[in-house]
């Protein structure tokens, strides 16, 4: 789906409570009050649609690319925080007892203990739950953990929500709004149902073997999968896929791994893998054999389609992994655009494929700048870090003007890169880049 | 293909896409809180 119409679809659904509560024909009331129930409605929205925001449906994230996709589901999670959090303090009664002047009760806000249970629970859930998904990187629980957690959590705050809105609610008791909410949350449940059931499900029709896993550099492995009994994976060069190595697909063991293989060399997928965290580090004791599932694939850091006269892959650490694949799929199907890739390590132990990029600099002419920002005394190559004085030294000013970027690696690198990049005169929509750290 | 909007890095562009998103829904908000005040006043 093209972005404009995704942002379009995702503004409709948000604002779309508040248009039905306002044709609802109620009566007014004060302003805060409908500040109070505005605030509701609109953080509700936005928690339901989270749902699908993280379900990796390529309908949401083909175009726009899933770490955009994360990032905002990332961000709006704080923007309904904020909304509920205001929700209950506006409001300013009349509460209680039904008045002689409201026989409707229109204007008397409930106090019903068992529709504002609900609410304050999932008021207190919710901003727990955000609260330890920003610091989720510091607190001790297991990726597979936390994910779960996190699933089953947002459904419960999703579950508690519907009840308060759909009893103490004064705009949601409309029939047209509660079957929103009903549609939504529905909706909702059928993303987590996916996640959850129908990918695992699917995944495992379709069984990964482990061929080979072997050192490329320091803390830095090549993990080669073969399929058993099925055609593969379709997928372009750049792209990446979830990965689960030895697990059930059902246990949540995965994470995103990019593809370092190009398509077109056959059915194996290869993917480098450094030691960062629990399963990363476990990688070099996985043994060939081994049952893998791949969900995937997902991403669009791929440069199929362009027609820009030459290709600059700019490439910090393993983030070199999507553009190897790129390079190797330009290089078989002889592609005669001029290349560079410009790669930069900490150390020069780091480096990986140094045999294999001589020999795409021999027979595809790519030209291969390596940077080490650590060097030895016996380092020849560039040294520093991938900055303006490098990039200006390395792309003539037409090259700078008309050729496409790809950029990949750490999040402080990236940002740095495609900073220098659009400072020193590249159009910034030839920068193409892709991220699995948002924060 | 490529995406030829682009005015700003990803990151930057994410955040301003994100404070857009927050600006319509305070402008939706308070076009809601105002058709509530129009009708009482």
């Amino acid at each position: 789906m093209k972005p404009v119409l995704l942002v379009s679809l995702y503004l409709t659904v948000v604002l779309l409570p508040l248009v039905l509560a306002a044709s609802s024909g109620r009566p007014p009331r004060s302003l805060l009050n409908e500040l109070a129930s505005g605030a509701g409605l609109l953080a509700f929205s936005i928690i339901l649609i989270e749902f699908v925001l993280s379900g990796r449906f390529r309908f949401v994230s083909g175009r726009i690319g899933m770490d955009v996709t994360m990032r905002f589901h990332q961000l709006l999670a704080r923007s309904a925080l904020i909304l509920a959090i205001v929700h209950p303090f506006l409001y300013r009664g009349p509460f209680g007892y039904q008045r002689p002047w409201d026989v409707t009760r229109q204007l008397t806000l409930s106090t019903e203990f068992g529709d504002l249970t609900t609410g304050l629970v999932a008021w207190v859930l919710l901003g727990t739950f955000v609260l330890l998904s920003i610091a989720r990187d510091q607190l001790p629980y297991k990726y597979e953990t936390w994910r779960l957690m996190h699933g089953f959590g947002a459904l419960l705050i999703a579950a508690f929500a519907l009840h308060h809105a759909l009893n103490a609610g004064r705009y949601s008791q409309d029939p047209l709004l509660t079957g929103l909410w009903v549609v939504l949350f529905g909706v909702a449940v059928a993303s987590l149902i996916y996640v959850y059931l129908v990918e695992p499900l699917l995944q495992r029709r379709q069984v990964w073997r482990v061929a080979s896993v072997k050192p490329i550099g320091l803390k830095t492995w090549e993990l080669t999968l073969e399929p058993e009994n099925h055609s593969g994976l379709k997928f372009e060069a750049g792209q990446f896929a979830w990965l689960n190595v030895g697990h059930s697909p059902f246990s949540l063991h995965e994470n995103p791994f990019s593809i370092s293989s190009a398509s077109a060399t056959g059915n194996r997928l290869q993917f480098m893998i450094k030691e960062l965290g629990d399963f990363t580090r476990s990688v070099g004791q996985i043994t060939p054999g081994t049952k893998a599932y791949v969900d995937g694939p997902h991403g669009n850091l791929t440069v199929s389609g362009s027609d820009q006269p030459g290709l600059a892959l700019i490439a910090g650490g393993v983030g070199v992994a999507p553009l190897l694949g790129i390079l190797r799929q330009l290089h078989i199907e002889k592609d005669r655009r001029p290349t560079t890739l410009v790669y930069g390590n900490r150390i020069e132990e780091q480096i990986t494929y140094r045999d294999e990029l001589a020999t795409l600099a021999k027979e595809h002419g790519t030209q291969v700048i390596q940077v080490v920002s650590e060097p030895s005394d016996s380092w020849a190559g560039s040294t520093g870090l991938i900055d303006a004085d490098l990039i200006m030294a390395t792309f003539s000013a037409s090259e700078m003007k008309g050729w496409l970027y790809v950029v990949c690696g750490p999040p402080a690198m990236m940002e740095s890169v495609e900073a220098t990049l659009i400072n020193i005169g590249v159009p910034p929509y030839l920068i193409i880049s892709e991220r699995f750290d948002y924060d | 293909m490529i995406e030829r909007r682009k005015k700003l890095p990803s990151h930057l562009r994410i955040l301003a896409t994100f404070w857009l998103f927050n600006a319509i829904v305070i402008a939706a908000l308070f076009l809601f809180v105002i058709r509530g005040w129009t009708i009482t006043s």
